[in-house]
């Protein structure tokens, strides 16, 4: 179970669950910036009740904490879309 | 917030008092896999707490230090970071020093040095206390070891300032 739609203009590095139900998202912006963390996400369950909240967004990767239908942490799949300054 | 710096010859900055008149006399060797633990911890730690607490806003912002970290670093020339890290270890202090409590477990070269002021520390150990009695098994394994060293790292720090009167271990080694 991971990310199983991402969209967006940044390369996706690495996606691993530190910790059930939390997941760490590292990405690379074009031409290797690094910037301070100036872009939205919206990630999104795939199955009715659970549950995907953005739990932190830093400059080179982004945290995520995913629960299930009965509100435990849990490695479900998910979606995300990034949208945010490139250059 | 701390204050991280590739590690360079003269590291004698941790003595020195910043143009805000903060001091900075913690010093945490480290290199990516142990800032990869670290954050590590402190994301899981944050998931158990209450995003009112102040413990929160203190796990929320050595996160964000380490990030603008990394931006400030991918954004300085390479020519004006330190390559050569060999001499730095004959600036280190005894090897029992507190210093290098943090950086053994996890037996890597460091490559770059963490400073914290005294009460971040404090703040970071609080907030780690207050994760673990709410952390699962699997959970407390990431943050247990951060956990230990920092309260080790502090309770050395701490009855070196009461046995010297000064936060500043390796004062006398540099």
């Amino acid at each position: 179970m991971a990310v199983l739609n991402k969209w967006g203009a940044i390369d996706i590095v690495a996606d691993q669950w530190i910790s059930t139900g939390i997941m760490r998202i590292d990405f690379q912006r074009p031409a290797g910036l690094v910037k301070t963390a100036d872009y939205c996400v919206f990630c999104q369950p795939l199955v009715s009740g659970q549950r995907c909240v953005v739990t932190g967004m830093y400059s080179t990767y982004f945290t995520v904490e995913v629960r299930n239908g009965s509100g435990s942490l849990a490695n479900l799949d998910f979606s995300f879309q990034m949208v945010g300054s490139n250059y | 917030m701390a204050r991280i710096i590739p590690l360079q010859a003269k590291i004698t900055m941790q003595q020195t008092i910043n143009e805000r008149g903060d001091f900075y006399p913690a010093c945490i060797f480290s290199n990516d896999t142990f800032v990869s633990h670290f954050e590590a911890s402190l994301i899981v730690a944050k998931g158990l707490l209450d995003p009112e607490a102040i413990e929160y806003s203190t796990i929320e912002s050595v996160l964000t230090g380490l990030s603008e970290y990394r931006v400030w670093k991918a954004n300085k020339p390479k020519t004006e970071l330190p390559t050569e890290i060999t001499e730095h270890f004959s600036l280190l202090p005894d090897s029992d020093c507190n210093i290098e409590m943090l950086f053994q477990p996890y037996n890597n070269l460091p490559t770059e040095a963490i400073l914290y002021s005294h009460g971040e520390v404090l703040n970071i150990v609080g907030a780690y206390k207050m994760a673990m009695e709410k952390a699962d098994a699997e959970q407390s394994e990431a943050i247990q070891p951060l956990y230990d060293s920092f309260s080790r790292f502090l309770t050395d720090w701490e009855l070196n300032q009461q046995a010297t009167g000064s936060y500043f271990a390796t004062e006398k080694n540099l």
